[in-house]
């Protein structure tokens, strides 16, 4: 994270002397490469991320878009405690008993239409990005031993900064805020509802921050800003 | 110039980006946390309760010859008490008038077994004789009781009153006119059936003074065992792992007034004998709350796992660790500990000195006990 940080700090000083200038009437397409990191009651770790962005400025100002925003990551294992059991407790001998910790892939695609404000300077353009859609997390059928999705909707609320490059491309670094509704986050534990989750050790195991209902995902990406000439009845 | 400044610019933060994105820790199902864990289950043993029988008199009342109305009483699965002591009382059968009988005699029968040179059993009784006992407070898992005694050996049971109730209380000071609310056994002559032979029945007779909710009747019952023998059967599982052991078992009946349930671990020697007892300590009800139980005799200190009605523990738990224990911190821990043992104990008898009621009994396997 600091490491990003220190990137942006990076263009920013040195996109000083720039002239990024807003695109009225104009389509613009931004393949857009980060990272997604969760609060921690989602027990998803940081992960990277693909997104695309498509955007039709409206005014100087505002504009209108879609997003599709694709990661796959891996979820928090030591969250989720099983316990795989060899033998039979009721014969001499008993049972032995490995504890582990479940995790997997998690793929997420974010789908949303958002709406931008931008401040057009010569310099910088800053904007701010509102939008809703819907996420879809597909969980790895090997693990689960069946196809396991889920999705629901989506709101995403972000802020970036986007520089000209020449006269159709540019730069554009951005920090994305993405609620998920309805997050169920015991899908992510494959051994859920197995009766080997009962540990008689529960003191020995940290315990999981309480699980809520919504997931709140953050996005920092950077993206490649395309201007396809004449789209829209822009210059 | 300008524009080979802007790619690199792009491409070291493209670099950091993905950097920082991207871990080395791919994703593997399972990963082993911890030690490994052994468990077995926790089966009723024969439990040895406490139980015996009544002999009631031919006569119901006072017959010509009082003296000879006898009153023979059979007791076993007792307690060694270390405050208090048993007393026996006459009653009628609805448990409005005690009479303390106040001249027994006492024949204590001690059975030792050891094993012959062809690996057979042998069993030697020791007989021991008391006379014009009022009181006892011995016990033990292989001490029997005989106890002879007549009508007449009581005070203040007039002839007219019916002997329909024999009942053994523990009073911790000297008798009063009444047994105390600790009443564990007692045999009522129409419990015998066509006999005049009542089975002891083991719980908690008739109602506390002062009267608590949930108190069998002046004259009712609060049956555990009859004879020895439950009509509910317990469950539950050990498991350890490392240093901790953990019980968790179901499906017991409340206590009865004066008595607790505890745990004992049993240590065996290196040809497998018994080598000494580990005090594993109260029952608690079950995670989070692990709330002693050790009242719960009397009162609910857990409403979540004991009932009311009916009078049930629905849950126990019990979680130690040899870090407590130094007898068992072993390498590996709990080294030649071969059982484990949920008791019934008495509040009278020593805590920590494991008594005769076993009620589940777990044979550790050979992964914890270590041969």
């Amino acid at each position: 994270m600091r490491r990003v940080l220190r990137s942006l700090a990076l263009l920013a000083l040195s996109a000083s002397a720039l002239h990024a200038q807003s695109l009225p009437k104009q389509f613009s397409v931004t393949t857009r490469i980060g990272a997604v990191t969760a609060e921690r009651s989602a027990s998803l770790e940081q992960a990277a991320l693909l997104g695309l962005d498509t955007e039709y400025a409206l005014t100087k100002i505002f504009g209108l878009g879609t997003a599709v925003d694709v990661s796959r990551g891996n979820s928090t294992k030591k969250d989720f405690l099983t316990r795989l059991r060899y033998g039979n407790a009721s014969v001499a001998g008993g049972d032995s008993i490995y504890y582990q910790n479940v995790g997997q892939p998690v793929t997420t695609v974010n789908i949303s239409l958002f709406g931008t404000m931008r401040y057009p300077s010569k310099t910088l353009s800053p904007f701010l990005l509102g939008g809703v859609g819907t996420y879809v997390m597909i969980l790895d059928p090997q693990v689960n031993g069946k196809a396991v999705r889920k999705n629901d909707a989506s709101y995403t609320g972000g802020a970036g900064v986007w520089y000209k490059l020449g006269e159709r491309v540019g730069i554009q670094l951005d920090v994305r805020a993405v609620t998920y509704t309805k997050y169920d986050r015991n899908l992510l534990n494959p051994a859920f509802g197995r009766a080997e989750l009962n540990t008689p050790f529960p003191e020995d195991f940290p315990t999981p921050p309480a699980a809520k209902s919504t997931a709140l995902i953050t996005m920092f990406t950077l993206g490649f800003r395309y201007i396809p000439g004449g789209i829209g009845g822009g210059n | 110039m300008r524009t080979l400044r802007h790619l690199l610019v792009g491409a070291c933060a493209a670099t950091l980006v993905i950097a920082a994105a991207c871990s080395d820790e791919r994703s593997t199902t399972l990963e082993p946390v911890g030690d490994l864990g052994f468990g077995t289950i926790l089966v009723k043993t024969s439990t040895n309760l406490p139980r015996g029988t009544a002999t009631f008199p031919v006569a119901v009342v006072s017959s010509a010859t009082p003296a000879t109305d006898s009153v023979i009483v059979t007791l076993a699965g007792l307690d060694s008490l270390t405050t208090g002591s048993y007393t026996l009382w006459f009653a009628n059968d609805s448990a409005t008038k005690f009479a303390r009988v106040t001249s027994m005699n006492l024949t204590v029968t001690r059975l030792d077994s050891t094993l012959n040179a062809a690996g057979d059993p042998v069993f030697v009784p020791t007989v021991t004789n008391r006379t014009g006992v009022s009181s006892f407070r011995t016990g033990g898992s292989n001490i029997g009781f005989r106890v002879a005694t007549a009508r007449n050996a009581s005070t203040g049971f007039d002839a007219a009153d019916s002997l329909n109730t024999l009942l053994v209380s523990i009073e911790p000071a000297a008798a009063g006119a009444a047994p105390t609310e600790v009443r564990p056994l007692w045999g009522r002559r129409s419990q015998g059936g066509t006999t005049r032979i009542a089975p002891l029945r083991f719980g908690a007779f008739g109602r506390a003074i002062p009267a608590r909710a949930g108190d069998p009747g002046a004259n009712q019952e609060f049956v555990v065992a009859t004879n020895g023998v439950m009509t509910i059967i317990p469950r539950g599982r050990v498991e350890v792992r490392g240093k901790i052991m953990v019980a968790n078992d179901s499906n017991y009946f409340r206590p009865p007034v004066g008595y607790y349930y505890n745990a004992y671990a049993v240590k065996f020697d290196t040809t497998g004998l018994f080598n000494d007892t580990v005090y594993v300590g109260r029952r608690t009800s079950p995670y989070p709350a692990r709330l002693s139980l050790y009242e719960a005799d009397k009162t609910n200190p857990a409403p979540d796992v004991v009932f009311e009605t009916p009078r049930v523990i629905f849950a126990m738990a019990s979680r130690v660790s040899t870090d407590t224990i130094p007898k068992a911190n072993s390498a590996p821990a709990w080294l030649n500990f071969g059982l484990v043992r949920v008791n019934l104990q008495s509040k009278f008898s020593q805590e920590g000195r494991m008594g005769p009621n076993t009620i589940l009994q777990a044979a550790l396997p050979k992964s914890v006990r270590g041969r």
